[in-house]
């Protein structure tokens, strides 16, 4: 994830892809530009536009990737985002990319775009995966019908990407002519396009389509619709006898299905392993298991080979780096300068110790996960969990990539089809422990207390999200619509597009976390040296050293890790001096700062996203939320472990 | 005013608009008051025959739906067999009307056989089947087959996506998985949608 991508300026492209989701527009942008898309296995990976640059015949174009959508509307934002987009910048080129194992549907958004007149063409994508299905498409007959040029590809491996190219090159330079398929509708629905047509005035899009827009009750449309009086009078007339909505759906399904036959043979498909797959994990018995083996397989990993790594990672950088270097900082003269630099060490000693090996592995794990098609298969059997919290299983995509970085999580939640549904899941996505934030867990509490207490603050923190919707839920205005989510099919993770994603998403924490950390460190140092830590951390020793009962050095990493959350653990190890927490912590002490960094503010990235997706007072009020609720809970649960007595 | 008449018009409303009754088109069309419709509603609803809700409107239950579909089949056979056999045209519909609430089940099935089972009516609308299931999605069990009737929601995001999803009335569709009591896997158009308990409590099927 490149930093604040949602604040880049668009720009308008020259070619624009665009079908349903999941049907690999991503996969192809990366193909035809230099860009890195993120590519996964299910519908809504992309949720913002994306904007890159391709050569084709010595010429620069502007290429767009747009979030996957069935139609041209406005019933998520996500699928908001694209359409305006489509509609808005009259791209030169319209590449309509389509899963050709579902051509059927996927020709309803195709008819739907061809009414836009504008140049187009068909990349019939996953040809490769028709004949495992027994599949055959007549691509030239469904070329010659639809009036439109369609190319087979295979995105994935590169394959067509040449004659696709060549294709959109033709129709650049305008040597090629179209003559669309046009969509026949029944006679009331034609008198009553012909009518607002000679009403509609200049229009970015062909009459036609504005006016079969207006009939489907288009919000888009209606906005920038003049006369509106006069085609609501024709449009209510009309609505007494019809469903005008549905009509205009079924007649294009109609139409798509007559085309689809047209060109396609269809025969018994084979039978393959991941069939049963998918059955194992969706029953209602064998699908429950399967959610515990994955959710524990996870944990797992990370407490294994995170500790691993960890501890792997922190020898050799006592061998190679602190070790040696250590007299030299002492012939430094001045203790400023040696507090800089053994402070500046003691920083990157932490980052690569904690936070890099338990961030790296998750998101290798996640990064499997999201290309096989699990994550829409967790979202249906966890759905009427959901209803608890109040939302439903559609949420679950966005929260699980929670579990990585709340920044893409909340820009996710824009595949929810309504304002309730996005807001209540951002806040819950607040308080879910994102990667830094396990780092944190595993790194604290996993190493020096035991997997069996870091197993617990997940129990804590995820029976507060719970607790939190189910109340939460009940008080935010908003209706709600259920889920509907396609389920994609289960496909073999490709090694390089994982390792690919993890790159992406931990490159980020290479060119700023370990930048802010050295700065960090450093400046802590300074102001230990001239004891201005102590004026600082003064005011907050009531609520750090009274409330949550842990050392006051505590407090001040805390406002550090509003930057980032893991700073606030690797700076405590620099200001406590030592590489073992224990050395200058209680466990209970390690347990209640973790807690508290798990639950309380949710990082500078986070308020800006959420500033930007929600304004700044709803932005805010979430922030002190968390903050109140952090504290809160860490006292209460430190006063009753410590009556307990745990953890030894 | 009949309760056929009502549970005909609500029907006839539904499957045309996809979403609830208004109490005042009920009025409307059936050239009758706003209170009688309204105290007509509560009697259906005791009856289990339709659900009210005051700023939604009305909206048929699946027994509803299926008394209804009894009276709109003798109705559109009649309309065949006026227009067919009779060759009357223009009253056709208001003689229809007339005799399909006195018209005995037997009576109906006999004038089917006799037409040699017609599909559609005179105005191109489908005849439902005799004895066909009417249900709730929800009610459908795992691996059966069945075909939509209409949506009645009145949540336009969640219609639009239904709509675009190829969920259009006479879609065929096959329950591929379900949890019970929660969601269900549907096979609607070769691809497999995972639809929430609420949604698929807004629409209606036939069985196949
Ligand atoms: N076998 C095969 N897999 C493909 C092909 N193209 C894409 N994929 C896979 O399909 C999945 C979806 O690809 P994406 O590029 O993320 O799809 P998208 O259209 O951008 O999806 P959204 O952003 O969710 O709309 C990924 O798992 C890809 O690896 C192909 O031609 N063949
Ligand atoms: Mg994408």
């Amino acid at each position: 994830m490149k930093c604040h991508e949602f604040d880049r300026k668009i720009c308008g492209a020259d070619i624009v892809l665009t079908g349903n989701p999941n049907t690999g527009k991503s996969c192809l942008f990366n193909q035809l530009t230099t860009a890195d898309a993120i590519v996964s296995n299910y519908p809504g990976t992309t949720v913002e536009i994306l904007e890159g640059k391709t050569a084709i015949s010595n010429k620069v174009l502007h290429v767009a990737d747009l979030p996957g959508i069935y139609n041209l509307g406005s019933s998520s934002d996500d699928e908001k985002v694209a359409t305006d987009y489509i509609i808005e910048r009259k791209p030169g080129v319209i590449v309509n990319v389509v899963d050709a194992t579902l051509l059927e549907r996927n020709l309803y958004l195709t008819l739907q775009l061809l009414e836009l007149q504008v140049p187009m063409v068909i990349a019939l994508n996953f040809y490769e995966e028709l004949e495992d299905k027994g599949i055959s498409i007549d691509y030239k007959n469904l070329s010659t019908l639809l009036g439109a040029p369609v190319i087979p590809i295979d995105a994935l491996r590169g394959a067509g990407i040449d004659i696709l190219t060549k294709t959109i090159d033709a129709i650049i330079r305008g040597h090629a002519k179209f003559d669309y398929y046009h969509v026949q509708y029944d006679d009331h629905i034609e008198k009553a396009i012909d009518k607002i047509e000679k009403i509609i005035e200049e229009d970015n899009i062909p009459k036609r389509a504005a006016a079969i827009n207006l009939l489907e009750e288009d919000d888009g449309e209606w906005k920038k619709a003049r006369h509106k009086e006069r085609i609501r009078s024709i449009i209510d007339e009309l609505s007494k006898e019809h469903a005008l909505n549905t009509e205009i759906a079924r007649e294009r399904h109609g139409q798509a299905a007559l085309i689809a036959q047209k060109v396609m043979i269809m025969e018994k498909p084979k039978k393959h392993f991941k069939d049963f797959l998918d059955r194992f994990t969706t029953e209602p018995l064998t699908g429950g298991i399967s959610l515990v083996l994955v959710m524990g397989a996870i944990f797992l990993s990370l407490f294994t080979i995170g500790n691993y790594l960890s501890e792997l990672l922190g020898k050799w950088f006592d061998i190679l780096i602190t070790n040696p270097s250590a007299p030299l900082i002492k012939m430094i003269p001045t203790t400023i300068l040696q507090t800089i630099f053994s402070w500046g060490i003691q920083g990157v000693n932490a980052g690569l110790q904690i936070a890099l090996p338990y961030i790296f592995i998750f998101y290798l794990v996640l990064g499997a996960l999201e290309d096989t098609g699990y994550l829409p298969r967790m979202a249906y059997l966890l759905d009427r969990l959901m209803h608890k919290m109040h939302l439903h299983g559609n949420a679950i995509i966005p929260m699980m990539l929670g579990f990585g970085c709340s920044v893409p999580a909340v820009l996710a939640t824009r595949i929810l089809p309504n304002k309730k549904d996005r807001i209540l899941t951002s806040i819950l996505i607040c308080m879910i422990p994102c990667s830094a934030r396990t780092a944190v867990i595993f790194g604290a509490v996993g190493k020096f207390i035991g997997a069996g207490y870091a197993l617990l603050i997940y129990g804590i923190v995820l029976l507060l999200i719970f607790a939190v919707g189910y109340i939460l839920g009940k008080f935010l205005p908003g209706e709600s619509t259920g889920l509907i989510m396609e389920m994609p099919e289960y496909r073999l993770p490709q090694l390089k597009n994982v390792l690919k994603k993890t790159w992406m998403r931990v490159k980020d924490f290479m060119w700023i976390a370990f930048p802010l950390i050295i700065i960090g460190s450093a400046v802590l140092g300074i102001l230990k040296v001239y004891g201005v830590l102590e004026v600082i951390t003064k005011p907050f020793s009531p609520i750090i050293s009274g409330w949550l009962m842990l050392p006051t050095i505590a407090g001040i990493t805390l406002i550090y890790g509003i930057l980032r959350k893991e700073m606030a653990l690797e700076l405590l190890f620099v200001l406590g001096g030592s590489s073992s927490l224990l050395k200058f912590m209680t466990p209970l002490q390690i347990f209640i700062f973790t807690l508290v960094v798990a639950l309380y503010f949710p990082c500078i990235g986070t308020l800006a996203v959420l500033r930007h997706e929600f304004g700044w007072k709803k932005s805010m009020t979430i922030c002190l939320f968390t903050i109140v609720l952090a504290v809160t809970i860490g006292g209460l649960i430190g006063r009753l472990f410590f009556a307990m007595g745990i953890p030894k | 005013m009949k309760k056929e008449d009502y549970l005909e018009e609500i029907y006839k409303i539904q499957y045309r608009n996809n979403r609830f009754a208004k109490v005042s088109e009920l009025a409307h069309a059936l050239k009758v008051s706003d209170p009688s419709v309204s105290e007509m509603i509560r009697r259906l609803e005791k009856e289990k025959l339709v659900t009210f809700e005051r700023f939604g409107g009305v909206s048929l239950t699946a027994l509803g739906i299926r008394e209804a579909r009894k009276v709109i089949r003798k109705h559109q056979l009649l309309e065949v067999f006026f227009t067919r056999i009779l060759k009357i045209k223009k009253a056709s519909h208001e003689e229809a009307h007339l005799i399909e609430h006195v018209l005995s089940d037997a009576a109906a099935d006999k004038l089917d056989n006799v037409l040699e089972k017609p599909k559609f009516c005179p105005d191109g609308n489908p005849i439902p089947k005799k004895d066909s299931e009417v249900i709730e999605l929800t009610k459908l069990p795992a691996k059966s087959k069945a075909e939509v009737i209409f949506v009645a929601t009145k949540n336009k995001a969640c219609l639009e996506r239904l709509n675009s999803l190829g969920l259009v009335p006479q879609a065929k569709v096959r329950v591929v998985r379900k949890l019970s009591k929660g969601p269900l896997i549907l096979n609607v158009k070769g691809s497999d949608i995972a639809l929430g308990p609420n949604v698929c409590a807004t629409i209606f099927v036939e069985k196949k």
